[in-house]
């Protein structure tokens, strides 16, 4: 991909202008992200280090008392923001808010069973198990465009 | 609005409408002279009857009883569902409870109506109409479920005929084909045991079988799409009973009821979903 940048002082607002031969589903993100400020990367702290985490290499967000955490393959850590704060960032069609308190990544999901009881249990990479709250199954199938 | 605001307002909205529905009830039975206690002059019409009025001493004690009863059940049944909306994972425990629960209030409105003697059909419809319900609920998740799990990739696409979709419903055909004809012609016996069948050869075939088989091919069209094995289960599943209940084929015409509404119900469904996937698509 050429980046290229162009100074004039006769543009007061800054103008970006995407050229490509085709509308790829690589080119529509970039598109969104420049649109909306997705983030690249999202910054996690785990006692005095701080990491910055891919967003597909995240499983999931999940609120533990006041504080939100993110946990990937390597682990837990922390994050600043708040979790309706983090539905805002991510892209909604990758991230999907399956409970008061969890957003998943939705291309980690492993498994999904209801059981007779009617819980509904979500497996992620790594057997990471967390439990689907029956309002959230909405916002599932809209982030999947259902 | 707050849950607990949601709360009060459903056992208040239930509790109006339960004693609403008892003084229809009511005037039902005195306007027709069929009572559970037999036949009773039409022009002998009181709001409590005279069995609760001799069991509390009083008019205005067996009013006062009969409306918080009544209102008690209706409360109950304004707020069953709760627990399914919930974000917990209890949602047994506290359907369990709550049926506990509304089943005593149900003992406790036939024992101030003093027809505790009916109280086995009265629980036993009521416990139907809790697993219908139940059921219906479960099936609608299961198949949001395996809906999700097909985008995701992590479930086969289509079984042959949709039988794999068709499957959840079964469950709820079951209670529908089999279980509510039994329980109706027991009711039948119980209530109208010198007059004409009303519930199963009028109400059920008539008014239960078409409605339901309707709402729920609906819901499956609306799902999975046409889904022709649901109103050939429908009737395979009533048919045997046809013969077993009513012992005459004419009344396999209720089966063909049950199969027609289904088939209706199912296709219109299915148009319902394509035309909301072309909309989706044209966005």
């Amino acid at each position: 991909m050429d980046v290229e940048f162009k100074l004039d002082p006769a543009q007061t607002e800054p103008k970006i202008t995407v050229t490509a031969a085709d509308l790829t589903d690589e080119i529509k993100d970039l598109l969104l992200r420049l649109e909306h400020g997705r983030p690249t990367a999202i910054t996690a702290t785990r006692g005095d280090r701080a990491v910055l985490l891919a967003p597909e290499h995240i499983l999931r967000f999940f609120a533990d008392g006041k504080t939100v955490s993110v946990q990937t393959a390597e682990g837990i850590f922390s994050v600043r923001h708040r979790l309706y704060e983090l539905e805002e960032l991510l892209d909604r069609h990758k991230f999907a808010r399956i409970s008061h308190s969890e957003i998943v990544n939705l291309s980690h999901v492993t498994a999904l069973d209801l059981s007779l009881s009617g819980t509904i249990r979500m497996t992620l990479t790594g057997d990471v198990t967390c439990f689907v709250s029956r309002r959230c199954l909405k916002k599932i199938k809209q982030a999947l465009d259902l | 609005m707050s849950e607990k605001k949601k709360l009060i307002v459903r056992a208040l909205m239930g509790g109006v409408i339960a004693k609403l529905l008892l003084l229809g009830f009511w005037i039902w039975f005195h306007l027709t002279g069929l009572t559970p206690q037999g036949v009773v002059p039409v022009g002998d019409f009181n709001l409590v009857s005279r069995a609760t009025v001799a069991m509390f001493g009083s008019y205005w004690l067996a009013a006062a009883a009969e409306f918080a009863c009544a209102f008690a059940l209706g409360a109950a049944i304004g707020i069953a569902s709760m627990p399914f909306a919930d974000d917990t994972r209890s949602l047994l425990k506290e359907s369990v409870l709550h049926f506990i629960i509304t089943g005593g209030l149900v003992l406790l409105n036939l024992w101030v109506q003093c027809l505790l003697g009916l109280s086995r059909f009265f629980l036993a419809s009521y416990a139907l109409l809790y697993l219908l319900i139940w059921l219906g609920r479960w099936v609608g998740w299961y198949v949001e479920v395996d809906q999700i799990k097909i985008k995701l990739g992590l479930a086969p696409a289509h079984s042959p005929l949709k039988w794999r979709e068709t499957l959840p419903y079964l469950p709820f055909l079951l209670v529908l084909c089999v279980l509510l004809p039994m329980v109706l012609v027991w009711a039948d016996l119980l209530l109208f045991a010198y007059g004409s069948p009303l519930l199963s050869h009028g109400l059920m075939p008539y008014v239960i079988f078409p409605v339901v088989s309707l709402c729920s091919g609906i819901s499956l069209g609306k799902r999975q799409g046409l889904c022709i094995l649901y109103p050939v289960a429908a009737y395979l599943l009533h048919a045997p009973m046809v013969f077993w209940l009513f012992n005459h084929y004419f009344y396999l015409i209720f089966a063909d009821i049950l199969f027609t509404f289904a088939l209706i119900g199912n296709v219109i469904g299915t148009v319902h979903r394509k035309r909301k996937q072309k909309k989706e698509v044209a966005k």
